[in-house]
């Protein structure tokens, strides 16, 4: 029963998975606050940062494991965890290579998923856990917060109309530090707590802990530090494609767009059918753009950023199975570090690649051109 | 078949709710600020001004409120 070394893998494993999570979802929080100048892009980026490690001290109580009302919970092993969890790390990878912003929490359930037919077959699935969770949320998500921050920006229009410009704009960058806050501290409790079930399982799965234990103080702060961690690197490219890739934010549409996501996120979270904090917040800033036909929505960026979405639970499916399938052909925990080091091989290959379009802090908020390369488009501008 | 996973008054809840706490938490952000834009303005007649600044106040305390009771869904959540 006990395999310390592969119980370290998979550990390590989910770490980087918090790592990766975070570092995907930092746009989700930031991105309009540094569009409209509201924070300097380190500065927005650190605060939320130390949001996310507050946050994920603030609930201490495992959430339902990832997979929970989605696979037959008795089938679930130790390595269709890590075959899991490299799928989504995997996929969350290269939807930041290519600057998508996409949900990570489905990453992993496809993951999960994915390894799990590998084992055992479609039957191990429940699809309509999978409909009713997962697939309908997905697609609600992104209308209501749209409906939501729309509504919210004509309000707001009206009601400051006769405000002036210089008082509105300075009022409204900090309200954004307020919302950009506490959605990044509903973000660090809500997805520390993931990892934390992971991680959790994974020690029950492996005999370290009894069946019934809570999670220790050691998983609580390690999951929190990574989480806080990946933050603060910032994954630059979701938050330029964010931030100024759907239509140019004004504070007043960032404010009405961070409140409606936070407002959506918190309310639905807390009524039981919780929705991904991505498409909320990109919901959320298509609605505001499409509320304001002076400043147009960049819709191809949409459909690209849809289309991602309804790839993301196959193709993170696909890696799942693959990783499962790998290791198990290999077999034992050989066959897992294999694997580890294969997908170690994979990010560090796109984190290369990445460098020949460097997005950072200093060129986030560069004029949106079509290509991904910031800086030219700002020269044939300027031109 | 699929109609029938659904939950639709949960739904409806949340999409009601949700709509309803954002949009409110914008209109009284608002509210507040045009309302401290009229207390700023020394054009406006004294009793507007001080009207603005009451209107400010309550809308702060609205805002205060709303950010507490958010953050107290999060942690309730547990």
């Amino acid at each position: 029963m006990h395999n310390t070394l592969l119980l370290a893998i998979v550990v390590a494993v989910a770490l980087a998975f918090d790592f990766t999570n975070s570092f995907h979802d930092t746009a989700n929080a930031v991105a309009p606050t540094i569009a409209t100048g509201a924070l300097k892009p380190k500065v927005a980026v650190a605060l939320s940062s130390v949001f996310n490690l507050v946050g994920a001290f603030l609930s201490l109580k495992v959430a339902a494991t990832i997979a929970s009302a989605l696979v037959a919970q008795n089938l679930v092993t130790l390595p269709v965890i890590f075959a899991g969890l490299i799928g989504a790390i995997a996929w969350n990878v290269t939807t930041w290579y290519f600057a998508i912003p996409s949900s990570s929490s489905h990453a992993l359930i496809g993951g999960v998923i994915g390894a799990m037919m590998v084992l055992a077959g479609g039957h191990a699935v429940l699809w309509g856990g999978l409909i009713s969770k997962v697939i309908i949320p997905a697609g609600l998500a992104p209308l209501v917060a749209l409906v939501a921050a729309g509504v919210a920006l004509i309000a707001a229009r009206r009601l400051t109309a006769k405000v002036d410009t210089d008082t509105s704009s300075f009022g409204f960058r900090v309200g954004q530090i307020g919302s950009s806050s506490l959605l990044s501290i509903a973000h660090g409790t809500n997805d520390a707590q993931k990892t934390m079930g992971v991680v959790t399982l994974a020690l029950i799965a492996n005999g370290t802990l009894a069946s019934n234990s809570s999670t220790p103080a050691l998983v609580v702060v390690s999951c929190a530090i990574a989480i806080g961690m990946g933050t603060f690197f910032g994954g630059w490219r979701i938050i330029r494609t964010m931030g100024q890739g759907f239509t140019h934010l004004t504070p007043q549409q960032g404010f009405a767009a961070q409140i409606a996501s936070s407002a959506v996120i918190l309310t639905s979270s807390h009524m039981g059918l919780p929705l991904s904090t991505t498409h909320v917040a990109t919901g959320a800033i298509i609605g505001v753009g499409a509320a304001t036909p002076q400043q147009p929505v960049r819709w191809r960026l949409v459909a690209d950023v849809a289309m991602a979405w309804v790839v993301t639970l196959p193709a993170a499916g696909l890696f799942g199975a693959f990783s499962y399938y790998v290791a198990h052909v290999i077999g034992g925990t050989f066959g897992v570090a294999v694997l580890a080091l294969v997908a170690a091989a994979y990010v560090t290959f796109l984190m290369r690649r990445s460098r020949r379009h460097v997005i950072n802090a200093a060129n986030v908020n560069d004029l949106w051109g079509e290509s991904l390369a910031p800086l030219e488009a700002a020269t044939v501008v300027a031109a | 078949m699929i109609a029938s996973l659904v939950d639709w008054p949960l739904l409806g809840r949340v999409v009601l709710v949700a709509v309803l706490a954002g949009v409110g938490v914008v209109v009284a952000f608002s509210v507040g600020l045009a309302a401290l834009s009229f207390a700023r303005d020394t054009a406006r007649p004294l009793v507007v001004r001080i009207l603005g600044v009451v209107v400010a106040v309550v809308m702060t305390g609205a805002l205060v409120g709303a950010l507490w009771w958010g953050f107290e869904l999060i942690t309730k959540k547990s």
